[in-house]
Order: C-alpha cells, then structure tokens, then sequence
C-alpha cells in the first residue's frame, strides 16, 4: 500500500462510494425486471445520501493527494454534497418516471451515478487531465441518458445533438489545456499557481484560456455557444433535463471557480471584463429567447441560459486584477444551490406530467392544471416565481445577494442590467402560470399518481423555496464560510450555525 | 418583549387564517367565508386598539417592534413601526380587508383559493405600511402582487389575463426601480442600512450620495416607482384596466389602499430621505398632480362603463394628494394624508356600489340604466351619499381634505391651484351626470323588479359611510393623528425651502 493510500481513503470515501456504487448498480440492473429496476433505485439513492453525509462530514484538509488528482477543500466538498443531493433526487424523479413503464430502462440508473461521479471528480480536481476525464465521464453517461427515450426520434435527434457539441466542446477544452501546459509547464493547477510566467509566454496563455473558457461555455450553455440547449432540454427525458441543468451547472462553475482562482494571478487577460461581457450577452439572450417558447422544457432550457449569465457575473465579481476575491464565493454557491433546487422542481413538475412514456411540456397541456391539480399546479407555480426572483422565495434573495454583491465589486452598471433582464424574465416564468389558472381545463386531464418518495420529495422542495427565502442568514454565513484554504474552512455540518442568529 | 407585539399580530394574522383555510375541504363555503372574516378581526381589532393608543404628541414611531436581525451579512433588520404618516393608513388597510371580505361572501369560484390569496394580499399591504426597514418594505411590497396578479386574473372580467399581465409588468418595472435605489441606498450610506429612520440623517449620505446628479437619479428611480402605483399620469393606463376588470372587492381594495402606497412612498422615502432634491423637483410633482386631477376627471367625463369612470375618478382624487404634498405647507400635507384616507372610504364605497349594479345587471353601461331610485331607493340614497362624499360636498370628509390641501397648495401654486380648483366642477359635473343617468329618468322596464340593497351590501357600506359623515364635521380624530409627525415633515422641509409651519384651522 502507498504511503497516500490511507489519507486518500479516509478523504475520499465518498467518491470511492460512488464510484463503487455505479459498478454496483450495474451488476443490480443486469436482471431487467421492474424488480430489479426498484432494488437499483434504493441502491443508487442511499449512495448519494451517504454520500452526502460524506461530504457534508469530512473535515476539509486543503492540500492535494495523488499527484494534484484530488484536492480536499471546502469548495469541493460543498459542491459534491450539492451534486449528490441533486443525484438523489434524480433518482426519486427516475421511480417516478420510469416505473410506471412495462419495461424500465435499465441503464438509467447506473448512468446517473456515473455521470455524478464524474461531476463530482469535476469539483474536487485540480490536474486538468482529471478534469477532463472526469468532464467526459459525465458527458458521455448524459448523451446516453438523453437519448434513452428510444422510441421517441426527439430524444435521438437531441442525444446527437448533445453528442456533437459537447465533443467540439471537449475538443476545445483539451487544446485549452494544451497551450496551457505549453505555457506553465504543469498541469496540475496547485503547482501551476506558484509559477511565474514570462511576458513572452503571454499570447500561448491568452489562447490557452480563451479555449478553455469556449469549452465552459459549451458546457453551461452561455452565448454564443448555446444552440444545443432548448433542443437538446427538449428532447430528453424530464428526471434527465432536470439533472442535467443543475448537476452540469454546480459541476462546470466548481471547475470554473478553481480554474479562475490560479488564472487571475497573471494579468495577461481581462478576465473581469471578458466574463462581464459574456454575462450580459448570456443574460440577455437567453431573457429575451425565452419570450417566444411555447413549451416549458424550451423555456427551462433558455431560463437555464439566462441564469448562466447571472452566475457568470458573479463569476466576474470574483476577480480583481490579479487577486481572487475568495469571500466573494458565498453567493455564487447560494445561488448555484439556490437554482439547482428550483430547477429541480419544476422539473419534478414536468416528472410528474409526463406519464407512460409520453412527454408533456406545451404549455397548452397546461390549461387548467390550476383546477385539475391544484396543489401540483401551485407547486410549480412556486417554483416558477421563485426563478423569476419574486419575494419571499428563494430566488429573490440569490439574485439579490448577487447583484448586491455586483454593486459592490463596483460592476454597477452589469447589475442593472441584470436586475432589468431579471424583470422580462417574469413574462416568461409566468406564461406556464396564466396557462394553469387563467384558462379552463380542456379534455379529460389524466395525472398519474406521485409516488410517495415524490410527494415528499416535492413538499421539501416547496419549503426550501420558502425557508431559504424567508431565512437566508444563515446559510448565507455558511457558504459566505466555503473556501479553497483549508485553515479557514470547517466541515459543511459543523460549519452551519446551530441557532437563529 | 414585555408588550403585547401588536404590529406582527394585525401584519401576520391573515396568514394565520390562510393556513387555516387551506386545511377547510373546499365543500364547506361558508366555513371558508366565515374563517376569512374570523382572519381579518385580529387586524381590525388591533386598528381600533391602534387609534385608541396612539401617541397624538410625539412625531417618532411608536409600536416599535425589533430591530431583530434577519439577515446580518446584509445587516437586515425586522424592524415595525408606525408613525403619524403611516398610521391612519394601517387603520385604513385593516378597515377596507375586513368590509371586502364580506363584499365577497357571494364569491362561488374557487372559493377556497380566492380568500387564501386576499388574506395573504392582506399581509403584504399591512407590512407596507409597518415595515421601518427598507427590505422588509420591499418583501411586503413585491408580497403584494401575486395575490393581486392572480385575484385579477382568475376571478375578473372577460379581459382578466391582459389585465392581469399589465398590472403585474407595470408594478414589477417600479419595483426594479425602487430595488436599485433601495441598494444604492444601502451601499453609499455611511454603516451601511436599510433602516429607513437611519437614512433620513443626511450626514450618513456620503460618496456619490452627496452628489446631486446622482441624488437626482435615484429620486427619479423612487419617484417613478412609487408613480406607477398611485398612478401618477403617464403611468396611469393600467388602472383603469385593472379595474374594470377585477372583481369588486379587489377593485375595492386596489383603489382603496394600493394607490395609498405610492402617494405613502413619495412621503417615506422621497421627502424624508432625498429632501433636497424633493424641493428642487417639487414642481414636477405639483403639475403632476394638476394634470392627474383635470384629465382624470375629463376621462371619467368621457366614460360610459360605470366602473372605469369610478377609475378615473380615482385618478383625479389621487391628484389632489400630489397637488397638496407639492405645497410644502403643513395644511397642504395634513391635507394630502387625510386625502389619501378620506379617498380611501369614499373610493371604497363607489367600487362597492357599482359591484352592487353588476351583480343584479351583469353590465355596467351607465346608458343602459336609468330610473332605479324608484325600483331600488334605499340604495340610491347610499349611492347620493357616497356621490356627493366624492364630489367634496361640505359636511362630508371629503370636503374637509380637498380644502386643506387647497388652502395649503394656493399659497405656493396659486395659478396651478386655481386650475385645480376648477376640477370640481368637473368633478361635480361627471358625477351628478352619472347620477341622473343611472338613478333618475325613466325606469327600464327590465330592471324593475331589480331586489333593493341587501342587508350584507347595506353593512359593507355602512361603516364608511359613517367614517365620511364623521370626519365630515369633526376631522380631529384622524388629524390629530397625523399632524405632528407632518408638521415636523414639514418643519424639516424648512432648510431646503418649505413654507414655515402654522396652524391648520381645524
């Protein structure tokens, strides 16, 4: 055994959990009977909880172990809890979706835990070569997981899509890091920080970092590079687009916040004004495409677009010529938190929605759901409204604390920019809304029944809409804690203050 | 807390009954109905106990609740209170709740939903006008327009969902206007706060705060914002709309307490915090107010829908508040305040009489009527008391606010006034029109075995129908309440140019 073996082990269980409940989870699905289907989803759901005790548990030590391929910090740490609480639930909106058919899918489970264990290998690296392993490790299981409605020619048409720009994607990425590595000399972003580069390295680094940033933007679907998203949202199987619109966010802004921490110490780039303008062209695309969609996974898609642009900006407010404003990270990580939950239910809405293999999203579907199913109808309605940012959500208070945050980092006007793309987006946010009480029902509407686990799962997400906007303090405090240096971070649990300040 | 926290209780109570209602199966009506009167009471109870407590000496706030911390990292505060300004409004608020909730007892659709939302609409008005920090207010605000987006929506008119939609737009761009101050605010103030009382110290605007331009930016971000809700011409063009389309008692509420609120933001935040500016800008607000009043009342002239005309009336009435808050005289701003109240019962009574007509005719063509003093006379004699409330007839409040602020308003805008003046004829003219059309002519044979005003109407109309006799002849109650703290309103204004204070003559 290596010297690192131990520490490696006691630092990474969870990972290691995961990982090894993926390959678990496969040998479980070989029977292919609804039988097996349940026993995968208990497995694959009690993983992500443990794991997420795990996370929320371990003690952040901050250095790097196996050669830079892992690194134990608060980020990290905090990312994966959140990446497997959304793993979770994903798995309660699979029973959910999939049970109901004669046949389940079977390869949808483990795939989801694969997918989350390369989301969480995402944020816990800082080698770019596990980096992107693990960004592969993710794309391919979701290209997969997007086309697994096999009958419906949308979801192959979207799985392709996917496939395509997501390869250009990885392909960018890679070239990013190769002129990065070209530049530094290292590829492990601990070492690469303690480097100091000559200025006639400057134009190998600048390409090496705009490629990188073109290989995000990919990723999180920020304009220009947004194409895939509505059909790609569309296509794919409601408990999929849910998971991947927020695992792929926390995810790829994970990477993202590391990245930038190393980058912002060489000024060859005006990292601050480059994401700025990616921002506001992120927000203002994706407010305004949203107007005209007719179906709610489209608006998600451009939504998701949109609120690419806000955490953009807050990934701006971080840099400040050469220095990585750390204690400015709280709010990125309440509002990638904030939006993977409301995310997350609308998303447990359109679940819901979508029986027997068929997918309901027009928002003509949705006329006088508000009579139909009043409770599922003012659910989604919360939610809708939470992501417009309308008070006493928590939708309000994340876009608040970020563009307070923006103001006060002195990007003044981006802020009201965004606060004012912020307003339209409530035109479309509350189309779906006007849909389910305004008009009367038409036909006979057949839903079919929630099962345990989603009702639950549901309330919960209701009251976290409310609680974190109604009670914010403190969580705010506790994310306001999540740093890259251990000496300054405690385990997520400890961390959360035990009384109402 | 050693008192009784009366300001949570009348704020949070509704919320109390909502939960409640929830829980009532949607079978059972009358539980439901009787369980939304049950919610409003506490507030209602808590108004009265208000009005009998409330220091009449002393312009500080009083029923101070908090601050407790709410959210620290931002230094946000629950933080209640009320003053001379707000508190005749807080009476107001829980007076017009309690009366719509009987005007909407022969509510049938979804019922259960209907008085969910207006108690929760209930708790966003109250905490309006209690809340002392500045994002609390906005909560409370943005907490408003929900339940009224949906209560337009689902339960109005044939043109509900365009109305709705305008509504919602037009409220949510002030919002976003108020948010950006309310942050500016916070960040360029000296210590960093929301609490709107810390903020009327100007030693505390430092940085960019101090710079006028930038002062004038973010006066005109409030101004406007608190312009689309009074509304303030050319902000106007939801109202009518809204109204038209909503159903009585929503519409009873809109004009009866949503206007308040921005006429109540203008002197909250406009005049106590930016009172430089307020003074530099005071002629904007005084032609403001004179177009209000003059092209309000030629549009309710113009009108043949019932309610929209009772619309534009409210515009006009609203003109009056501006044109007095203009004066900076201590008679023009006690004026304004009592206006916003006395608008508040007589407005209340002219939604609930036109809801009275609709519910009988399902019209409201003013042409078509004609006659119905003599098939429904008792509830023509409401409908002349209320009538001649509006016109500003002596004897009855409204009278007593419009001379007030004319008295006020003659001594700094003499030629503006003296067009303002002019309206009442208008005013007299749209009204006694619509009264003779409606009440007087020939009877119409199909309206002639129309029911006279029933019990529940008659007792929907009656308190404020009380309210506007009293304070017709004996305005002290309600003036004494306001008039220190606008006195010292206007005694602060002083510096910046204001007229010295003097007594009010009533």
């Amino acid at each position: 055994m290596k010297p690192d073996a131990l520490p490696l082990i006691h630092t990474f269980w969870p990972l290691l959990l995961i990982g090894v409940g993926a390959f678990a989870s496969l040998i479980t699905s070989v029977w292919g009977s609804v039988r097996s289907f349940r026993v995968t989803g208990l497995l694959a759901f009690g993983i992500f909880l443990g794991a997420a005790y795990g996370f929320a548990t371990l003690d952040p030590v901050a250095h790097s172990l196996a050669g830079g391929i892992l690194r134990a910090d608060g980020l990290g740490y905090f990312l994966s809890f959140l990446i497997c609480l959304i793993g979770a639930v994903t798995v309660v909106f699979s029973f959910n979706y999939w049970e109901n058919l004669s046949e389940p899918v079977q390869e949808v489970l483990p795939l989801i835990l694969f997918a989350a264990l390369g989301m969480v290998l995402m944020v816990l690296t800082t080698h770019l070569l596990t980096l992107v392993l693990a960004l592969e490790l993710m794309s391919l299981s979701l290209y997969v997981l997007v086309g697994s409605r096999r009958a419906d020619p949308k979801s192959s048409e979207a799985a392709i899509k996917y496939f395509l720009l997501g390869s250009v994607a990885a392909a960018f990425l890679l070239f990013g890091i190769s002129f990065l590595y070209g530049a530094t000399g290292q590829m492990d972003l601990s070492l690469m920080g303690q480097q100091a580069l000559s200025p006639d390295k400057a134009l190998l680094f600048q390409v090496g970092v705009l490629l990188l940033l073109i290989g995000f933007a990919f990723k999180v679907a920020a304009v220009p590079f947004h194409f895939w998203a509505p059909d790609v949202y569309e296509g794919s199987p409601a408990p999929v687009t849910g998971f991947m619109a927020a695992g792929v966010k926390v995810a790829a802004f994970g990477a993202w916040l590391r990245l930038l921490h190393v980058l912002v110490s060489w000024e060859f780039l005006e990292l601050r004004t480059l994401l700025v303008i990616l921002s506001l062209l992120t927000m203002f695309v994706g407010n305004l495409a949203a107007l005209r969609q007719r179906s709610l996974k489209r608006i998600m898609a451009y939504s998701s677009v949109a609120h690419a642009g806000y955490l953009l900006l807050g990934l701006a407010t971080l840099v400040e010529g050469a220095v990585f404003l750390e204690a400015g990270m709280g709010v990125i990580l309440f509002y990638l938190g904030t939006y993977g939950l409301l995310t997350l239910g609308v998303f447990a809405m359109l679940t819901l929605f979508s029986s027997k293999g068929k997918e309901i999203s027009k928002l003509d579907d949705l006329k006088g759901l508000g009579y139909t199913n009043p409770v599922f109808a003012a659910a989604l309605t919360v939610f809708l409204i939470s992501l417009a940012g309308i008070p006493p959500t928590a939708g309000f208070v994340a876009k608040y604390f970020l563009f307070a945050r923006a103001i006060e980092t002195g990007l003044i006007w981006p802020a009201i920019l965004g606060i004012l793309t912020s307003a339209v987006s409530l035109y479309y946010y509350l189309g779906p809304v006007v849909q389910m009480y305004f008009h009367d029902p038409v036909g006979e509407k057949s839903m079919p029944a929630a099962t345990l686990g989603m009702k639950v799962l549901v309330s919960f997400l209701v009251l976290g809409a409310f609680y974190l906007g109604l009670f914010p303090g403190k969580y705010l405090t506790w994310s306001n804690g999540i740093r890259l240096e251990a000496s300054r971070s405690t385990p997520i649990l400890s961390g959360m203050p035990q009384t109402r300040p | 807390m050693d008192k009784l926290p009366l300001l949570t209780i009348i704020t949070f109570a509704p919320i109390l009954g909502m939960i409640a209602i929830s829980l009532i199966p949607k079978e059972k009506k009358n539980a439901i109905r009787w369980s939304a009167l049950l919610a409003t009471l506490p507030s209602l109870l808590g108004a009265v106990k208000i009005f009998m407590d409330f220091d009449r000496t002393t312009k500080a706030m009083q029923f101070i609740e908090g601050p407790l911390n709410w959210i620290p990292s931002f230094n946000i505060q629950y933080h209640l209170g009320i003053d001379g300004i707000s508190v005749t409004m807080v009476i107001l608020t829980a007076l017009i709740s309690t009366i719509c909730i009987i005007a909407s007892w022969n509510i049938e659709k979804q019922l259960k939903g209907y008085f969910i939302l207006f108690l929760l609409l209930e708790t966003g008005m109250m905490g309006t006008f209690v809340a002392i920090d500045f994002f609390l207010f906005f909560i409370f605000w943005e907490l408003m327009l929900l339940p009224m987006y949906f209560l337009i929506g689902i339960w109005g008119g044939p043109r509900r969902e365009y109305a709705a939609i305008k509504f919602f737009l037009y409220t949510m761009a002030g919002s976003v206007l108020i948010l950006l101050v309310m942050l500016a605010l916070y960040f360029y103030s000296d210590g960093h706060t929301f609490n709107m009382i810390a903020l009327q110290d100007q030693s505390l605007h430092q940085g960019p705060l101090s710079s006028h331009t930038f002062r004038m930016a973010l006066w005109w971000g409030l101004f406007i914002g608190f312009a689309i809700k009074v509304p303030v011409f050319p902000f106007h063009t939801w109202l009518p709309d809204a109204h038209v389309e909503a159903p009585t008692a929503i519409s009873v509420i809109l004009a009866g307490v949503l206007l308040k609120m921005g006429t109540y933001g203008f002197l909250r935040f406009n005049y106590q915090i930016l009172p430089d500016i307020t003074v530099d800008m005071i002629q904007v607000i005084a032609v403001l107010g004179v177009i209000n009043i003059i092209y309000g009342a030629l549009c309710a002239m113009a009108q043949t829908d019932f309610k929209k005309l009772i619309a534009y009336s409210s515009v006009s009435h609203m003109g009056f508040v501006l044109l007095g808050m203009a004066s900076f005289t201590s008679e023009g701003l006690n004026g304004a305040v009592l206006q916003m109240f006395n608008h508040g019962t007589i407005t209340a009574q002219l939604f609930l009489i036109v809801g009275i007509i609709y519910d009988r005719a399902h019209h409201r063509d003013i042409n078509g009527f004609g006659g119905l003093a003599t098939t429904m006379p008792r509830y023509a004699v409401w409908t002349t008391l209320a009538f001649f409330a509006a016109i500003g007839l002596p004897g009855l409040s409204g009278f007593i606010s419009e001379v007030l602020i004319f008295l006020g308003s003659f001594k700094t805008w003499p030629w503006l006034t003296t067009i303002a003046v002019s309206s009442v004829v208008l005013t007299a003219g749209y009204m006694l029109w619509t009264l003779q059309r409606v009440y007087l002519g020939k009877t119409q044979e199909k309206y002639k075995d129309f029911p006279d005003i029933t019990r529940r109407e008659a007792f929907c109309l009656l308190p404020l129908a009380v309210i506007v006799i009293i304070l017709g002849v004996w305005p002290r109650p309600i003036l004494s309440m306001m008039e220190v703290s606008l006195n010292a309103l206007n005694q602060s204004l002083v510096p910046y140019g204001a007229h010295v204070a003097s007594g009010l003559g009533f």
